[in-house]
């Protein structure tokens, strides 16, 4: 287990957003993180990602490269598919030969091998946010950060781009951190759940799974998922409903 | 996978938006029709009354042929366009560099904003007045005329351009590390360029415009000058014939920056024509 963050704390002016919040994770782990909106969440990845500075805490994690797949796919609209996803690699210099082929091979693998050459605005929001995935892919990252990367796509593409990110990071031993508000989601990729309390968010709620993530039926994914619902730190978190009396006697 | 098809698909909003062969043809037919149109109603409005009011088009067409062979076109088309070149690349030299500055100071946009609004604001033909008093007549007026006159839109087009850099797309390059020349290369220019364009274009219209109203009235050589002349001598039909080559070096100058506009922004045709879904 590798530590990314040691004891932090966030402020956005006097409002204290996050609180004493410790995370590590292995090689090869995908962490999922729950919570309610506006709790937090994208603050943290932004932590790991270095793009903002925490107002009290480490952060720890070393690794390097990482790659960021935001909610929004954020492509540069001048480039084509291929040209956003080299993006990173003509970061790290890769001579432009080079970094084309390898985007090249990355499309085909994320569904894209004869939209090269289009613009993202020539895109749908799926095909975008293959993009999005293949451009964090293409350097490799040793730290994966997915930021609600499915919530704008339908359930067919949802479903081949989880299993996508989950072959990645089995393949590759990255280290992922996965922001979701589906507990499904949650449920069929992450290793560990982590769920967050409301603003300002601590972890309220650990949980690990005890299957590989190929194991992971529906029929796995509806029973722990009725059993996390009713965890009294999980239900206080999302303010859900006790089950209705009723819906027992409905039950045949 | 994203099928074969659905790529297809999304491609072809694209060129489905562009128009097919048929419907260019009737375009052109169109554009045919209306200026036939207009030309018959020319000539038989100069039926009507004297050439020194309006010339026929033959007689429009015969002076435009008369000044091809003269050394004069060919000076006052380098006079004019000396003077748009000169005034446009001040402008463009000025206003830029205090647009770069506002754009990433922002206390400078503020202290910039009154003077810029009263720029914007008077009319070129205050300007003209002002530099007949201080330069007298000669080539300063039109070039001061065109710089004044542009200068405030390349500061505001520069400014929006600088401040406007997406944050969003700020953040992508901050996590994949893009710094320095391939930053400057992937992110700041195309952003930038993609803003300016647009307004140069504008930009250059107007210092065509500016630059022989400079010449009619405040300066001895150019295309405004010529006309002037022209008027004076009551030739109409030489008057019609120097508008006919303004119209000509604008839409000349026109063209080749937006054809610089798609060579250097190829993704916002496909911007334009939309698609996705």
């Amino acid at each position: 287990m590798a530590p990314l963050l040691h004891q932090i704390s966030h402020h956005y002016g006097a409002r204290l957003v996050l609180e004493e919040i410790s995370l590590t994770a292995a090689p090869g782990e995908l962490v999922a993180l729950m919570g309610p909106s506006g709790c937090g969440k994208t603050t943290l990845l932004n932590l790991l990602a270095g793009l903002l500075s925490p107002t009290a805490g480490t952060v720890e994690q070393r690794a390097t490269p990482i790659a960021y797949v935001f909610q929004e796919p954020r492509l540069f609209p001048w480039y084509t598919v291929l040209q956003n996803i080299a993006l990173g690699l003509k970061a790290q210099g890769m001579a432009q030969r080079s970094r084309l082929q390898r985007a090249r091979s990355l499309a085909e693998s994320v569904g894209l091998g004869a939209a090269g050459h289009l613009y993202p605005p020539q895109l749908s929001g799926g095909m975008k946010q293959r993009v999005n995935l293949a451009r964090a892919f293409a350097i490799q990252p040793q730290l994966l950060l997915l930021d609600e990367p499915f919530s704008s796509v339908d359930m067919g593409t949802r479903q081949q781009l989880q299993q996508l990110v989950m072959t990645w990071v089995q393949q590759h031993q990255t280290t992922a951190i996965l922001v979701t508000h589906d507990l499904a989601e949650a449920v069929v990729m992450g290793d560990r759940l982590l769920v967050l309390s409301p603003c300002p968010a601590r972890i309220v709620s650990c949980w690990h799974s005890d299957r590989p993530p190929h194991q992971r039926d529906p029929a796995y994914v509806y029973r722990t998922l009725s059993d996390l619902q009713t965890r009294p730190e999980i239900a206080a978190s999302f303010n859900l409903n006790p089950p209705l009396e009723t819906s027992r006697s409905l039950t045949p | 996978m994203v099928s074969r098809q659905a790529i297809a698909k999304t491609a072809s909003t694209t060129r489905s938006n562009a128009p097919d062969g048929r419907s260019r043809c009737r375009s052109v037919l169109l554009t045919l029709v209306m200026l036939a149109l207009l030309l018959g109603l020319w000539q038989w409005g100069a039926q009507r009354y004297t050439p020194v009011i309006l010339p026929t088009p033959g007689a429009v067409l015969v002076a435009v042929r008369s000044l091809l062979g003269e050394v004069r076109l060919w000076a006052a088309i380098a006079a004019t366009t000396f003077h748009v070149v000169t005034g446009f690349g001040l402008a463009l030299a000025i206003g830029g560099l205090l647009g770069l500055i506002a754009g990433r100071q922002p206390w400078v946009q503020p202290a910039l904003a009154p003077i810029s609004v009263a720029l914007l604001g008077t009319p070129p033909i205050a300007w003209l007045v002002l530099t007949m008093v201080w330069f007298g007549l000669g080539h300063a007026n039109s070039i001061f005329t065109v710089a004044v006159t542009a200068g405030p839109l390349v500061f505001a087009g520069v400014a929006d351009a600088v401040r406007g850099l997406d944050p969003d797309l700020v953040a992508v390059a901050q996590v994949y590390r893009l710094e320095g020349n391939a930053r400057l290369q992937s992110l700041d220019w195309p952003q930038v360029i993609s803003r300016l364009l647009p307004v140069l274009v504008t930009g250059l219209g107007l210092a065509w415009r500016v630059a022989i109203m400079a010449e009619v009235l405040a300066t001895p050589t150019g295309i405004g000058a010529e006309l002037n002349t022209a008027r004076a001598n009551l030739d109409t039909a030489e008057v019609m014939a120097w508008i006919g080559v303004a119209i000509a070096l604008v839409l000349t100058s026109d063209t080749l920056l937006r054809t610089l506009q798609r060579r250097l922004l190829p993704w916002q045709a496909a911007t334009s024509s939309g698609g996705g879904g």
